[in-house]
C-alpha cells in the first residue's frame, strides 16, 4: 500500500513511519511530505492509498490540504496535536483522528478502522468535491443521492446539481451517516427524500425520490428498506 | 487753603480768593488744609443725604457751617493729629439738606501718610445714603463670593498633594490659590472693614507682594504644568517683569499692573506653544489666562477692583478643569496599560501550555523513549526547564538577559531533539544582568525554526549587542530557505506582535523593531533605552 505522511518535523515523522512499517508490514512504501507545497503536490501528481495529515503545517491553514485531501479518492487520518479541531476534521469526513502523542495501538486502531464505516459518520457536513480553480464544499442535506461510476462517484443535489466526486460509492457509503442508505449497487440515496418504494414487473424496484427522479433498488436490499421507509 | 479758621466752614464766607484745585491735585502733607466746594442738591434727591469722604487724611466734614462728621482728630503738627479712616460716610441732618446750593467744606490734615502717594486719593460725593453706600461696597460682594470659591479650590489642590506628594504642581496651584485669596482680601479690606489712614501703606505693600507672589507661582505651576524647552526664559522674564516695576514704577497700581502686563501675556504665549504641541489640559489653561487678559487690557484702571477677582476665578476654574482633563487621560491610559500587562501575561502563560508545541514534543519524547532513552533524558530536561523558566518570568514585565537566553537554549534543545537537527543560538557582546521583557527573544528564535526556517541540519542562530550612545541595539540572525516556503517569514505574525507589545509596555515610544531579510537570514533589529 502507498502511504503519504504529511509532517513537517522529523522526529514526530520518523516516528509515525516506523510504527506505521510495523502496522503495515513491508508492503507498504512510506512517502512523507514535510511542507505545504510538497503534499499538495504529492495528493495531486501520485495519489496515496491512505494520508495521514498533521493539521498544522507550518503555521499554514493544514485546512487546505485537508479541503484537498477530503476531495480526493484515498481515505485521510489526520494526526494532530490540537484535539479541539476533531470536531471539525469529521465535518469533512476524515476516517479518523489521532491525537498527539500516540502509542502503536492507537495507530494501529486507526488504520484497522479504514474498511469499516466511519466512527464519527454523524459529524459529517461537507462533501469536497473538486471544481475548476479549487475546491466545493456540498452540505451533506442537501444531497439526494449518489450514482456510482467506475472509480467516481456523481453526487445529485436537492436543487439539482450534479458533482463529481473521486471516491468510490463505497467509500462514499462508510462515510455518510444514516439517512444515507445503499439501496443499490451504484446507488446511495437520502431516505428523507424518499416518496414511495414500487415494484416492477419482473421483480424489479425501484424507488421514487421526492424530486420526481428513480432510483433502482436491489432486491436483497428491498426488504429492509421497506421496514426502514414504513 | 492752608491755615485754619472755622470761619471757612461758612456757606457766605468769600472764598474768591482761594486757588481752585481738582480733586486729583490736592496737595499732600503739611499742617491744615481746608478745601471748600459748592453742591447743587437737586429736590428729588432722596434723605438721607449723606457725604462720601475718601482720603488719606484725618479730617472734618463741614455743611454750611455746620460739622457733620469727622475722621480723627484734625491736628497741625504729626503729633497733634489722631489718623481717620480712609473711606467714611457722614449722614448730613434732614433739616440742612434742603434742596439747592450749600457748601461743603473740609478742614484735613494729613501728617501719617509714611509715603508720597502720586495721587491724592481725594474723594468727596453727596447724595442718598442708599447710594453711597452700594458705591462704596459694590465690588465687595463679587470679590467674597470669589474669594470662597479661590479658598475652595486652594483647599483642593492642597488636599490633593498631601495625598499624593509626587503632584508637585497641585501644591503650585493650593499656593497660587492662597496667594489670589490673599490678593483678594488686601483688595476688599478698605471696603469691607476700613481702617486708618497710617496703615494704608501696609495694604499697599501687602497688594504689591502678594501679585508678585501671583506673577511668579502662576508661571512656576505653568513651566511644571506644561513642561517644554524655554522653561528658564520665561521664569526669568516673569521674575523681572514683575520685579522691575515694583521699583521703577511710583504709582503703587502701576507697580502691580505693569507685573501683570508682562506676565499675563508671557504666560499665554506658553500656554499656546502648550496647545500647539496638543499637551493634554493646554486649552483650558490658554483659555483661563486668555479671559484674565482680556480682562485687564479692556479697562486696566479698573482692573484691580474688579475685574481681578473673576479673572482669578475663571483662571483657577480653568486649570482644575485642564487638570481634570489630565487625570482622566492618565487613569484611562493606566487601565488601558493594565490591561495589556494582564493580555500579555496570558498569552505568555499560554505558551507553556501550548497545545501544537507541547503534543507535538511529546510525540518526539515517545519516539525517543523507545529508540534512543539518552536523547528522551535530554529532552525531559530541557522541557521541564523551559516550562519553569517560562512560569518564573511570566508575571513580570522585565526580566534579565541571562534568563531570556537561557529560556531561548533550552527550547532551542527541545526543538533540535524534535527536529532531529542541531539548533543552536550564538550569543556575541550581551549582558548578563540587562533587562529585557520576557520571552521577546524566545518568540523571535520560535519565529525562526517554524517560518521558513533552514533545513540544514546544523542552524546556528546569532545574536549581537551592540551599544549607541543612550540605546542598546539586539541585532538577531536567523538563515532561511530562501524560496522553500513560498511567503517566507511572516512580517506580522502574532509573534511579532507580541514582541511589540511587550517593548510598547516596557519602554513607552522609545524603541524600534526592524524585520526584515538580509541576504541568506531573516534579520530582526530592537532598538531599546539603556536605561528603562
Amino acid at each position: 500500500m502507498k502511504v503519504l505522511v504529511v509532517e513537517d518535523e522529523a522526529v514526530v515523522a520518523k516516528r509515525l513511519v516506523r510504527l506505521l512499517g510495523r502496522i503495515l508490514g513491508g508492503s507498504a512504501a512510506i512517502e512523507i511530505a514535510a511542507g505545504f507545497a510538497d503534499a499538495r503536490e504529492a495528493i495531486r501528481s501520485r495519489p496515496p492509498g491512505l494520508l495521514f495529515l498533521d493539521l498544522n503545517l507550518e503555521g499554514q491553514d493544514g485546512f487546505r490540504l485537508l479541503e484537498e485531501a477530503a476531495a480526493s479518492s484515498f481515505p485521510t487520518i489526520v494526526v494532530s496535536a490540537h484535539a479541539d479541531q476533531a470536531l471539525r476534521a469529521f465535518e469533512y469526513g476524515v476516517a479518523d483522528f489521532v491525537a498527539k502523542p500516540y502509542d502503536e495501538a492507537r495507530l494501529r486502531r486507526a488504520v484497522e478502522g479504514l474498511g469499516r464505516r466511519a466512527a464519527h459518520r454523524a459529524d459529517l457536513r461537507f462533501l469536497a468535491v473538486r471544481k475548476a480553480g479549487g475546491i466545493d464544499l456540498v452540505p451533506v442535506e442537501k444531497v439526494v443521492a449518489i450514482r456510482g461510476a467506475d472509480d467516481y462517484s456523481e453526487i445529485c443535489t436537492r436543487e439539482g446539481g450534479r458533482h463529481l466526486h473521486d471516491k468510490t460509492l463505497a467509500a462514499l457509503a462508510r462515510q455518510l451517516p444514516p439517512p444515507f442508505e445503499r439501496v443499490h449497487r451504484s446507488w446511495i440515496v437520502n431516505l428523507d427524500d424518499a416518496a414511495s418504494l414500487h415494484a416492477r414487473p419482473g421483480s424489479r424496484y425501484f424507488l421514487r425520490l421526492r424530486n420526481g427522479d428513480e432510483v433502482p433498488v436491489s432486491r436483497e436490499r428491498v426488504r429492509g428498506l421497506r421496514e426502514r421507509l414504513l | 487753603m492752608r491755615g485754619d479758621s472755622t470761619a471757612w466752614s461758612r456757606p457766605d464766607f468769600d472764598d474768591s480768593a482761594w486757588p481752585t484745585v481738582a480733586l486729583e491735585d490736592v496737595p499732600g502733607t503739611g499742617g491744615i488744609l481746608w478745601l471748600r466746594t459748592r453742591i447743587d442738591l437737586p429736590g428729588t434727591t432722596r434723605k438721607p443725604v449723606d457725604v462720601f469722604f475718601s482720603a488719606l487724611a484725618s479730617h472734618e466734614i463741614w455743611w454750611d457751617g455746620e460739622l457733620v462728621g469727622r475722621g480723627g482728630v484734625v491736628g497741625s503738627t504729626p503729633a497733634a493729629e489722631v489718623p481717620g479712616p480712609v473711606q467714611a460716610l457722614y449722614a448730613v441732618p434732614d433739616r440742612l439738606a434742603s434742596p439747592g446750593m450749600h457748601v461743603v467744606a473740609v478742614r484735613s490734615s494729613a501728617g501719617h501718610r509714611h509715603f508720597r502717594p502720586t495721587v491724592g486719593y481725594w474723594t468727596v460725593a453727596v447724595g442718598p445714603y442708599a447710594d453711597l453706600e452700594r458705591a462704596a461696597r459694590g465690588t465687595v460682594t463679587g470679590a467674597l463670593m470669589s474669594l470662597s470659591a479661590i479658598v475652595l479650590a486652594a483647599l483642593f489642590a492642597f488636599l490633593t498633594w498631601l495625598l499624593d506628594r509626587r503632584e508637585k504642581s497641585f501644591l503650585l496651584l493650593a499656593i497660587l490659590g492662597v496667594v489670589s485669596a490673599g490678593l483678594l482680601l488686601a483688595e476688599a479690606y478698605r471696603p469691607l472693614f476700613g481702617y486708618a489712614y497710617d496703615r494704608h501703606l501696609i495694604r499697599l505693600a501687602a497688594i504689591t507682594v502678594l501679585s508678585w507672589l501671583l506673577d511668579v507661582t502662576l508661571v512656576l505651576y505653568l513651566v511644571r504644568r506644561f513642561p517644554m524647552r524655554g522653561s528658564r526664559w520665561l521664569i526669568g522674564a516673569a521674575l523681572a517683569g514683575a520685579t522691575v516695576p515694583i521699583f521703577a514704577v511710583r504709582f503703587f497700581d502701576g507697580k502691580v499692573l505693569a507685573g501683570y502686563f508682562v506676565v499675563f501675556p508671557a504666560a499665554l504665549v506658553w500656554t499656546l506653544r502648550a496647545a500647539r504641541r496638543r499637551l493634554l489640559g493646554s486649552g483650558f489653561a490658554a483659555a483661563g489666562i486668555g479671559a484674565a487678559l482680556a480682562a485687564l487690557l479692556v479697562d486696566p484702571g479698573d482692573f484691580l477692583d474688579r475685574n481681578l477677582f473673576l479673572s482669578i476665578d475663571v483662571l483657577l476654574l480653568c486649570l482644575l478643569a485642564s487638570r481634570a482633563l489630565q487625570y482622566r487621560a492618565e487613569r484611562r491610559q493606566r487601565e488601558t496599560a493594565e490591561l495589556r500587562s494582564a493580555r500579555l501575561e496570558l498569552e505568555l502563560l499560554k505558551k507553556r501550555f501550548q497545545p501544537h508545541f507541547l503534543m507535538n514534543t511529546l510525540t518526539a519524547l515517545s519516539e525517543w523513549i523507545e529508540e534512543d532513552p539518552a536523547i528522551a533524558s535530554r529532552m525531559i530536561l530541557a522541557l521541564s526547564e523551559e516550562l519553569r523558566l517560562l512560569g518564573t518570568i511570566s508575571d513580570r514585565t522585565l526580566v534579565r538577559m541571562e534568563d531570556e537566553i537561557a529560556l531561548c537554549r533550552s527550547h532551542l534543545e527541545i526543538m533540535s531533539c524534535r527536529k532531529g537537527r542541531r539548533l543552536t543560538l550564538e550569543t556575541t557582546g550581551l549582558d548578563p544582568a540587562a533587562p529585557i521583557p520576557p520571552a521577546v527573544l524566545h518568540t523571535l528564535v520560535e519565529n525562526a525554526i517554524t517560518h521558513g526556517a533552514s533545513r540544514e541540519p546544523e542552524v546556528v542562530l546569532r545574536l549581537r549587542r551592540g551599544t549607541e550612545p543612550g540605546r542598546v541595539r539586539y541585532v538577531f540572525e536567523a538563515p532561511f530557505e530562501p524560496g522553500a516556503a513560498a511567503p517566507g517569514p511572516p512580517v506580522e505574525g502574532t509573534g511579532l506582535r507580541y514582541v511589540r507589545a511587550r517593548l510598547e509596555e516596557s519602554f513607552g515610544d522609545r524603541w524600534s523593531l526592524e524585520s526584515g531579510a538580509a541576504g541568506a537570514v531573516w534579520r530582526t533589529e530592537i532598538v531599546v533605552p539603556a536605561e528603562p
